[in-house]
């Protein structure tokens, strides 16, 4: 059945160009967009909330929020689940998340005071091995899977999962260099950005709970800048060391595991790519 | 008998949204106390089915008192009740101390505080396999994902143990950061290896026979105008436009429908289904009744704030009784005197 979008595809498809116009790539693509800049202002909503002048603290304020980041996440897994599933993804998704969920607490052995958790290096080198989308599923299914387990599911978990998916997601769409020494050091940079990205976005959404209402609602006439040096003192004073020993404990883990986990992961990459299917249906 | 009786997943669901909501949106630090109390109860009362909070209540109740109360005093410098004075140069914390700020801070670690255990709660009451349950239809695979990690969660932890002590038998320390890798690898590696098995298996069992449709347009489309309208719908409720609410809850239907009809194309049959009793709609009705108190409140009566000087906050009896509606899953007279009508889901 021919519709209005369907006829509009194949005149994109077949339009005489050099190169082919995906309509559902592109739209695939903007999905993402969207959600991302959704998800980023989820987080950032004191701000946004500043700049046209209320009081954020508000309880209503902060439901809405929260939905609309558990809608974005919803609509995301859509998108994703959509294209990446069948068996030997769903089985090798689920033994990572299995390995990687208890890897959070495997570290006592180790004792590392601060905000370093064993959880991102895997999750990144998954998504440059593996791809995007299941490094996606593979932040968020982790996240959730070591809250279930652990009796942690809270009002943070969507956020938590929001942000950890985003990190396998963009682990996917690095460049692959051709020397693998600077794929390594690529991952470790990414680690590092990452590892104080996370911290920062954590701590804003943290921030109206703990002080914001008292940095900003009662001191008249103050604006957008106020309230972002006001942030920056909270993290400064509250996060930046956690998130210090976070960040450089992401980097030795990827530099110091990355190069045989990722060998590891290629290898079973190449196993996974037969494909079973009925009789007839081989191209 | 137990006090709670298996009820499904979902009501738990719908009671802790409700609680958690009503927690929120009803900021004042009496009313805070008493969800505490009724989450308290609830917690100890309840059948534990899932997994417990692992840290001492008490002090993690008098840290998320005191911090945010010395945090408040600290940063913010209004109010008429001064406790203590500090040298108004210092750059941050300089200025006034006051008995306002603190409670601010405290009643905002009491919010946080009632919350934490109504989670807990939900966490406690069902168990982790029967959260698979709340997954939407269209995310069943995604269920499954979880599913299986789960299962295998105590499956790998006893395979790090066998992996360490084999190390250790053969006379291996881990030292240093290196030393990790002929411990980590095998895990990781291992744990692949139990996904082809795992993945032959459900192929073996028909798992992925039928051929999913690839991503349709159309769906696509309505994605993003339903993500758009939602987005921009809460962009201009901040704006404080009706326009909101209405761009908002449309974009959220679309959505909501959307998700709907992607759940009817997934077919798949349960082996236990869950049973509807007459306990979970009482539990539902319940924990209604002061979501809807709630909103017929106006916020001028719910609004409260220390300053300039501390006084007692407002109280709305009426509302305040409507919160112990919420250890309806406890006292469920259904319980008592109505019998379960399938024998089958005793305990």
């Amino acid at each position: 059945m021919n519709t209005t979008l369907d006829t509009l595809q194949t005149h994109l498809t077949t339009f005489p160009w050099r190169f082919q116009l995906n309509l559902a790539r592109w739209l695939s693509g903007a999905i993402y967009g969207l959600s991302g800049v959704m998800g980023a202002a989820a987080f950032v909503y004191p701000f946004i909330l500043r700049m046209q002048g209320q009081a954020f603290n508000s309880g209503t304020t902060l439901v809405l929020t929260t939905g609309l980041l558990m809608i974005c996440l919803l609509v995301l897994l859509l998108e994703v689940q959509g294209q990446v599933i069948s068996a030997k993804v769903v089985a090798a998704l689920g033994l990572m998340v299995a390995v990687t969920a208890i890897l959070r607490f495997v570290d006592n052995a180790v004792p590392i005071p601060g905000g370093f958790s064993p959880i991102f290096a895997p999750i990144i080198l998954a998504g440059y091995v593996f791809g995007a989308r299941f490094g996606f599923l593979m932040g968020v299914m982790t996240l959730l899977v070591s809250a279930l387990i652990t009796g942690g599911v809270g009002p943070w978990l969507p956020y938590q999962m929001f942000a950890t998916g985003w990190i396998g997601l963009t682990a996917g769409w690095l460049p692959h260099p051709s020397r693998p020494r600077t794929a390594l050091i690529l991952l470790a940079v990414f680690g590092l950005v990452w590892g104080f990205l996370f911290g920062t976005i954590m701590n804003l959404y943290s921030w109206p709970f703990w002080v914001g209402e008292a940095t900003m609602s009662w001191e008249p006439g103050s604006g957008l800048n106020t309230t972002v040096r006001h942030y920056l003192n909270y993290y400064v004073i509250t996060s930046l060391w956690w998130d210090v020993i976070g960040a450089t404990g992401n980097v030795i883990l990827i530099l110091v595991l990355g190069q045989p986990v990722m060998k590891a992961l290629r290898r079973f990459r190449d196993r996974f790519q037969f494909e079973w299917g009925p009789v007839g249906s081989e191209q | 008998m137990s006090p709670t009786r298996s009820l499904t997943p979902h009501t738990w669901l719908t009671w802790l949204i409700a609680a958690a909501t009503v927690t929120i949106i009803a900021r004042n630090p009496l009313y805070s106390l008493i969800m505490l109390g009724v989450a308290g109860i609830m917690y100890n009362r309840v059948r534990p089915r899932g997994a417990s909070f692992p840290f001492n209540w008490l002090q993690l109740g008098g840290l998320m008192l005191f911090i945010p109360a010395i945090f408040y005093a600290l940063s913010l410098h209004s109010g008429n009740t001064v406790l203590a004075r500090l040298p108004a140069q210092w750059p941050l914390i300089g200025g006034p101390l006051t008995l306002e700020a603190m409670f601010l801070g405290a009643s905002n670690g009491l919010l946080l505080l009632a919350l934490l255990v109504l989670f807990a709660t939900f966490n406690r009451a069902v168990a982790s396999t029967d959260l698979i349950r709340l997954t939407p239809r269209a995310l069943h695979h995604l269920g499954i994902v979880v599913l299986i990690a789960l299962t295998y969660v105590p499956e790998t932890t006893a395979q790090w143990r066998r992996i360490r002590e084999a190390q250790a038998i053969r006379g291996y320390e881990p030292k240093g950061w290196r030393g990790w890798r002929p411990l980590l690898l095998p895990l990781l590696v291992s744990g692949l290896e139990r996904a082809m098995d795992v993945a032959e298996a459900m192929v073996a069992r028909g798992y992925g026979a039928t051929e999913e449709r690839p991503q349709s347009v159309r769906r696509q489309t309505v994605m993003l105008v339903g993500l758009a309208a939602a987005f921009l719908g809460w962009f201009l409720i901040f704006a404080r436009s009706i326009w909101g609410w209405v761009l908002m809850g449309t974009g959220v239907g679309l959505l909501g429908w959307l998700v709907w009809r992607a759940g009817r194309a997934v077919t798949f049959t349960r082996y236990q289904s869950t049973t509807w009793q007459w306990a979970d709609t009482w539990v539902i009705i319940a924990t209604l009744i002061p979501l809807l108190v709630l909103f017929w409140l106006t916020p001028t009566a719910l609004f409260y704030t220390p300053f300039p000087q501390l006084t007692l906050p407002p109280f709305q009896p009426l509302f305040g009784l409507t919160l112990l509606a919420l250890l309806m899953p406890l006292y469920n007279p259904a319980f008592r005197l109505l019998p379960s009508p399938n024998p089958q889901t005793r305990p």
